[in-house]
């Protein structure tokens, strides 16, 4: 079984090759080379420039992979439904879940291996000025990955029961809500606020959905501050459990589905 | 061990719409026997595509049976028997010919060693060989069929579900595909055909089923349903008003026919005769397919 | 099962959201707390001060990507604003320690997978 969903992802993975989705992935890339000569010419100071550069370039990856993640899950099986792809498909003897299984592994390697190529361009790119390769880089960006695999996840789960512009309005909604950090929901609906209800409501959301503001630990590299091995383990298995979580459920509302 | 590759009994299915329910099967009773070409043949809607799917897996009945060579349809193991030729052949046009029949081939279970010599025959089969690295995207219409079936056959299944199989060919295009599928037949592939050309469904299949209405309303050979029981057809060219009486039909190119009992052939013989006409042929009525599924329709609606 | 895993949501999730919104020990600041125990809680004032420190360098060599020349706005300036200093500053120390939560978390989610796991297979035989 475990051959028939490499089968699957390798038909993902060519698809979106041939269908040129890569060419964004290097415009980005472009951008993120040119970055820190851009940054440095406004002469701000070598720490400084740093500073800037890699911020604005991992705030760049960050969008581009929450971006591609809703676009990619949202269309990952849907896209197959509408173009009648996957009748053939499913008609082969694979059970749905290995199907769905080869469609997220395949998501899963577009958007880990184009935000590797995206964080190594930038971090090449500073280390040319800087003289002083930052691999810390390489490894925030890499928790960007796991953020947007899980809402990738999250939108392959949505899209098996609502149409597809529900489906990424469901994802957009909970990469906000889920992102909202736990301090935002203090500074705002807590101590600013009279209402325990909308607190309640904030706080309630935010409880049951991925906690997104954990994957982002720009600022360590940003003010160049140690991460912790332990941490980045715990984000890890963290976001594997929310993947599983959403897999599964999909799984469930996808076995049932009349095609 | 059945000898039926198909079998289904008291299928339903219900599908919940916009305001309402819409009932697509009402109780299907379907058998087809290994070794057959079997047409199914109905009007748009009348659950032929439903059917179709549960026997994929792809639709959830909400009750009655469906056998798949024996096994439950929809299992994976019923899905290793059958080959599937979707109703709008669509594939992944950006992929080659033969690179996605070895995709089709590895998850169809065929073994490494296997697929590519497997892949090269159903090409060939289908009269795709010179055409292996090509595109989907490159192929016309006909062609796009044609890898269908060649990608229906790549696990060499002893079941080919084909739906709608010519439906948008241009007729040489039918023609070979007709050509295509008695030579399947010939190498003893049981083909489960589904269609609205009666007239492809009368030349290729050895039995038919007729669905109206999410029931299927009669089912057999070809000399059952098309035969008019103790009746004949006489072909005559000569004066139709002195024949009033016996109601001729205009028949091709200046010909008439009238059907009269079996009994009653000498004395309308003779009228014809008598009347200065000339008796082309005399032979058992037939009707068409086409007529068999109209007075069906017809009488369906009317119940 | 339908009825055990809304169970184990309210065990799971039930306290915390029993508990009145400001007493609510959500995880980040819960790390965020157990930090300052050993350091200290710092005030806002404290945070804008170290950012206004932390800015200053960049100030003398020209830089413009700092908030520590929008300092003095900082009595008049929005909620947001204020939040976004804060939250900058308060950022890299969230990360510190945080990883016991984190697991916890992770183990809640586990959890749920192995009820919808157990739930499928008692289903399919």
């Amino acid at each position: 079984m475990i051959l028939k969903i490499y089968y699957l992802s390798k038909l993902y993975l060519l698809e979106q090759i041939r269908r040129q989705v890569h060419l964004v992935t290097l415009f980005l890339a472009v951008i993120l080379l040119m970055l820190p000569a851009y940054v440095n010419s406004f002469s701000l100071g070598l720490s400084a420039f740093e500073r800037v550069a890699k911020d604005f370039g991992l705030t760049l990856i960050s969008f581009y992979a929450v971006a591609m993640a809703i676009f990619l899950g949202v269309t990952a099986v849907s896209s197959d439904l509408e173009r009648r792809t996957l009748y053939p498909l499913l008609a082969r003897p694979i059970p749905r879940w290995a199907y769905l299984m080869g469609k997220f592994v395949g998501v899963l390697v577009v958007l880990v291996s184009s935000v590797l190529v995206l964080s190594c361009c930038l971090m090449l790119s500073i280390a040319a000025l800087a003289k002083f390769a930052d691999g810390q880089l390489i490894v925030v960006a890499l928790c960007y990955a796991l953020e947007a695999s899980v809402l990738a996840a999250a939108c392959i789960f949505f899209s098996t029961f609502s149409s597809p512009p529900l489906a990424g309005v469901l994802g957009v909604f909970l990469y906000f809500v889920g992102g909202l950090s736990q301090s935002f929901i203090s500074f705002f609906l807590v101590e600013d606020r009279e209402s325990p209800a909308v607190a309640m409501l904030a706080r309630g959301l935010k409880m049951v959905m991925p906690h997104f503001d954990l994957f982002r630990v720009k600022n360590a590299v940003v003010y160049t501050l140690p991460l912790e091995p332990a941490y980045l383990l715990s984000i890890t298995g963290y976001a594997l459990a929310w993947m599983l979580l959403f897999v599964l459920l999909a799984e469930r509302v996808f076995a049932r589905k009349d095609l | 061990m059945s000898d039926l590759a198909l079998e289904v009994r008291e299928l339903r299915k219900t599908y919940k719409t916009v305001g309402g329910t819409q009932e697509a099967l009402r109780g299907l009773d379907l058998s087809v026997r290994k070794g057959q070409v079997y047409g199914y043949v109905g009007p748009n809607g009348a659950g032929k595509s439903t059917s179709i799917k549960i026997l994929l897996g792809l639709v959830r009945p909400d009750s009655g049976t469906a056998l798949v060579m024996g096994h439950p349809a929809g299992s994976v193991e019923a899905r290793r028997l059958l080959g599937y030729l979707p109703e709008v052949a669509v594939y992944h046009e950006f992929m080659g010919a033969e690179e996605l029949l070895v995709l089709h081939a590895a998850l169809a279970g065929v073994s490494a060693s296997d697929r590519l010599s497997r892949c090269r025959t159903a090409l060939e089969m289908v009269g795709l060989g010179s055409r292996m690295k090509s595109r989907i995207r490159e192929f016309s219409k006909g062609m796009k069929q044609r890898f269908g079936i060649a990608q229906a056959l790549v696990a060499d299944p002893p079941l080919l579900v084909l739906d709608e199989l010519t439906s948008g060919l241009d007729p040489i295009a039918q023609l070979e595909l007709k050509e295509l599928i008695l030579s399947l037949k010939e190498r003893g592939i049981t083909i489960f055909f589904s269609s609205h050309m009666m007239s492809e469904v009368e030349t290729v299949c050895d039995s038919i089923g007729i669905i109206h209405q999410g029931k299927l309303r009669a089912e057999g050979t070809l000399q059952d349903l098309l035969s008019i029981e103790n009746r004949v057809a006489i072909h005559f060219r000569g004066p139709t008003d002195e024949l009033a009486e016996l109601n001729p039909q205009p028949a091709k190119a200046g010909e008439q026919v009238i059907t009269v009992e079996q009994a009653g052939t000498d004395a309308a013989l003779d009228r014809i005769r008598q009347a200065g006409g000339s008796i082309l042929t005399v032979a058992p009525a037939k009707r068409h397919l086409e007529d068999v599924l109209h007075q069906l329709v017809t009488a369906g609606e009317a119940a | 099962m339908r009825v055990l895993s809304l169970l184990l949501l309210v065990f799971l999730f039930g306290p915390a959201w029993a508990q009145p919104p400001s007493a609510s020990a959500s995880p980040a600041e819960h790390v965020h707390d157990e930090h300052c125990e050993h350091e200290h809680e710092l005030t806002e004032e404290e945070i804008l001060h170290r950012h206004h420190q932390h800015g200053q360098e960049e100030v003398e060599a020209g830089s413009e990507y700092t908030s520590a020349g929008l300092h003095a706005q900082v009595e008049n300036a929005p909620a947001l604003y204020k939040f976004m200093i804060r939250e900058s500053n308060s950022e890299p120390f969230r990360l510190k320690g945080q990883s016991v939560l984190v697991w916890r978390d992770t183990a809640v989610v586990c959890a749920l997978n192995l009820v919808i796991i157990f739930w499928f297979y008692r289903r399919r035989q």
